[in-house]
């Protein structure tokens, strides 16, 4: 079996554009890890990812947000979900 | 107590690898193994459509993830696998994914699950190998077994998979669940109940199944298995967190045992 080190691990950025985040929660709810949490900004709550050393890189935060504000990078390689696929789970929060 | 086989013939349990934040992990891969186990199985050894799969006989270790990733062949499997995985100490995976030789054309077996300390989900099917409205015989004899566990479980039946690509293999008795957070409550142990259902019936499915006769549908169905393979190594998602967390050789041995 080959062994693999920290140097095989992939290392990946995830970038949230508080701009579009309403806070809504919905990256937090799909996260398999619980890596995201919400924190106050002006007021106002938003995502954060203060330790995305265990993040998996399954992108469920980003196919799930209704909003485009979080990406996960490098970027998925595979199928991109269609528009369509992003409208079930906006709705639950809708602001 | 139940005595399980899942140890002592393959290599792990299903607490072999904790997972924070889940607690009184319930034995599904060794749930699954009582009914594999049937199928007479024998590891999948050497080389399989370009890849060595014996890496795979070991259970595999990174930083970020560790489990098993077993795969199996019989007379009528072409190849089968047992996948069990904690990612980052946090998140379980299970998975078993299963397809007929080249001589028969049964179903694909699909299940795939996770949880973790927070909500996760899960799916099961039995992926039809070939067109069901213009081969309506194929959906009665292999899939419409399921109608009544479909119904029993209609309850909890959630949304499908975001991925087109992924509902266009889909069968109709295709079913897709979110776990709440860990726990032995009731809804997540009927969660359980399903795959485990689908599997008896899939395992039955190829105790009885016998080789194709009519050399065209064979033909037709070699090719649409082999894309459907094509498909899930190279567009399903836990392809991502499998490279990530394995690096690309090794994730990609994972992925070619998968689909």
């Amino acid at each position: 079996m080959p062994k693999v080190t920290e140097e095989d691990v992939v290392q990946i950025e995830i970038k949230i554009d508080e701009e579009k985040c309403v806070g809504c929660g919905t990256c937090i709810e799909v996260c398999p890890v619980q890596l995201l949490e919400l924190k106050k900004v002006d007021g106002k709550k938003k995502t954060s990812a203060p330790d995305q050393s265990f993040c998996l890189k399954c992108h469920m935060c980003e196919f799930h947000c209704g909003y485009e504000a979080i990406k996960v990078y490098p970027p998925f390689e595979g199928q991109q979900p269609t528009d369509q696929a992003k409208a079930p789970m906006r709705h639950r929060h809708d602001h | 107590m139940k005595e399980y086989h899942l140890e002592k013939e393959v290599g792990f349990k299903c607490d072999t690898w904790p997972a924070k934040g889940v607690p009184d992990i319930r034995p599904f891969p060794e749930e699954c193994w009582e009914i594999l186990r049937t199928l007479d199985l024998k590891p999948l050894r050497g080389e399989y459509r370009g890849f060595n799969m014996d890496p795979l006989l070991e259970n595999v270790d990174s930083p970020m993830a560790k489990g098993a990733v077993r795969v199996f062949e019989s007379e009528k499997i072409e190849k089968i696998c047992l996948w069990w995985q904690v990612l980052s100490g946090r998140s379980i995976s299970g998975a078993v994914i299963g397809f007929p030789r080249d001589d028969y054309d049964f179903p694909v077996m699909l299940i795939d699950w996770d949880e973790g300390r927070g909500p996760g989900h899960g799916m099961v099917d039995h992926m039809p190998l070939c067109d069901i409205v213009l081969n309506e015989d194929y959906r009665i004899k292999y899939l419409d077994k399921l109608d009544g566990i479909y119904r029993d479980y209609y309850d909890i039946i959630g949304p499908p998979s975001l991925h087109v690509w992924f509902r266009t293999l889909t069968g109709p008795y295709y079913s897709f669940f979110r776990t709440k957070s860990g726990g032995t409550d009731e809804y997540r142990q009927r969660i359980l109940n399903l795959p485990l259902k689908y599997l008896k019936e899939w395992a039955d499915t190829v105790k009885e199944a016998k080789p194709i006769e009519d050399p065209a549908h064979r033909e037709y169905c070699i090719k649409r298995k082999k894309v459907l393979q094509d498909w899930l190594y190279v567009r399903d998602p836990v392809a991502s967190v499998m490279l990530r967390c394995y690096g690309k050789e090794l994730g990609s041995l994972v992925m070619k045992g998968l689909s």
